[in-house]
């Protein structure tokens, strides 16, 4: 199989992942962070190092506030509602995906709160009316730091700094960059971020940075091994955010996967990325009929391609992908907020291409080929 | 078996940091469980052989280690007494 489809989750994954998660399940095994026995000691272990390594890899000595969740869904749910009071402004983006936007309309019906959209024209933000809107002061600001429809890179730095000037609170989506982007815990309050995306780790691992500028509550309180007398959730990083037994083979896997990140560079990372992805623009940009509603300009771009075609549906055009078994992804992507700001929610969305670090030109190629074949 | 102290801890986390410093210092130091006279917060504890309390003091304030207690071990007619320092 060509696997396209890295906006999803990465496949495959860092080398040695799978046997780290296989080593953990068949030779460790032991719950982390209750007991003192040599395999308890090694679980606690790979929690701490993997901890170490995302501190690294955000740019932070406070490591202990770098807590684990499931996935990111997990993470932007624990920051919102551990956030938002009623009645809150938010202003948000045009380009969220639905663990952002389904989070806030619940939040929208349930504490009354309101939401605004930053004006975004052409991938060009404009930052007159954002002015505006961070004079209105709204309580908090929450922005993706690309979109997983078309790999619109948002000027995510520059945003936050302006919404920092006027003293509200930034939440980072970083599902679709960390890994392959710099994102550094200093210029947000909080970062949410998937493992097994960018991070080349296993399903079932995500996370989230809290700056101690913010005071989140428990969404999910239980035992962490700690203040164990209590009947209380501790007040304690990261232990306050991670009640219960955690995902122990994911972040084995995981930690491999943040160490092969870290050795290679994600800047490595992001070059391979946008070569193919720039190798796929430039292939569609031949074919006749084939509409593209991603920014061209590498400058603008997270590693997603998404188009729709004026001779084939995009269900009949999945089809025949998956029948030459290629992998991408059709129709909504979780963001119907986005194809509705493109344009491309009334025809049911598009179809999605999203190279990762281990494709080649030639996967590419084949991808490119049979989409000529079908629009000839 | 003199100058044996015991440092408890408010997360995991921050044991582990501990123990990453205490290894790097070439401490001798085990981990242990938490001994029930002292606490009965945490499943465990570290303990610290030969060094004086007020040592470890500085090193946990140099290294930034967040710990909850420190005790001093002291041997007396067969038993132990964990005494708690500030």
């Amino acid at each position: 199989m060509i696997y396209l489809d890295n906006a999803a989750t990465s496949f495959p994954k860092a080398p040695g992942v799978a046997d780290a998660v296989s080593r953990f399940i068949t030779d460790i095994g032991a719950n982390a962070g209750r007991s003192s026995y040599s395999t308890a000691r090694q679980s606690s272990r790979i929690i701490y190092q993997t901890r170490m390594l995302l501190a690294k890899l955000l740019n932070t000595d406070n490591s202990s506030n770098i807590c684990f969740t499931m996935n990111t869904t997990q993470a932007l749910n624990i920051a919102l509602k551990g956030i938002v009071k009623p009645g809150f402004k938010v202003l948000t983006s045009p380009y969220e995906h639905n663990s952002v936007m389904r989070p806030l309309r619940q939040l929208e019906s349930q504490m009354n709160i309101s939401i605004d959209f930053i004006k975004i024209n052409n991938y060009e933000i404009n930052w007159q009316h954002l002015k505006k809107q961070l004079e209105q002061k709204p309580d908090l600001l929450i922005i993706t730091a690309a979109s997983n429809v078309n790999g619109y890179l948002l000027p995510y730095n520059k945003i936050a700094r302006m919404a920092h000037q006027y003293d509200i609170p930034v939440i980072l989506d970083a599902a679709q960059v960390l890994g392959s982007n710099p994102v550094d815990a200093k210029d947000f309050d909080i970062i949410c971020f998937p493992g097994h995306k960018g991070l080349l780790g296993p399903m079932g691992t995500g996370g989230l940075y809290v700056s101690d500028s913010i005071s989140l509550q428990s969404l999910m309180p239980g035992g962490t091994g700690s203040r164990s007398s209590s009947e209380y959730q501790p007040d304690d990083m990261p232990d306050l955010l991670e009640g219960g037994t955690p995902n122990l083979p994911g972040l084995a896997g995981l930690q491999v996967s943040l160490q092969f990140l870290l050795d290679t560079g994600i800047e490595t990372i992001a070059a391979r990325k946008l070569l193919l992805t720039s190798q796929f623009l430039q292939e569609l940009a031949e074919i006749e009929g084939i509409i593209i509603h991603s920014p061209i300009s590498p400058y603008l771009q997270a590693g997603v391609v998404s188009f729709t075609s004026l001779s084939c549906s995009i269900s009949d055009l999945a089809w025949e992908f998956d029948r030459a078994n290629i992998a991408c992804r059709m129709g909504m992507h979780c963001a119907p907020a986005a194809h509705k700001h493109l344009g491309t929610y009334e025809v049911g969305g598009t179809l999605r291409f999203s190279p990762g670090y281990f494709n080649t030109p030639a996967d590419i190629e084949s991808a490119a080929k049979l989409l000529k074949g079908m629009n000839k | 078996m003199n100058r044996q102290i015991v440092i408890t801890f408010n997360s995991t986390h921050s044991a582990m940091a501990a123990e990453d410093i205490f290894k790097e210092l070439k401490l001798d130091f085990e981990l242990i469980p938490t001994p029930r006279e002292i606490s009965a917060e945490c499943g465990f504890a570290l303990l610290v052989r030969e060094m004086d309390i007020a040592e470890i003091f500085l090193i946990c304030n140099q290294n930034q280690i967040k710990y909850d207690n420190i005790y001093q071990i002291k041997y007396n007619d067969g038993g132990k007494e964990y005494e708690k320092s500030d």
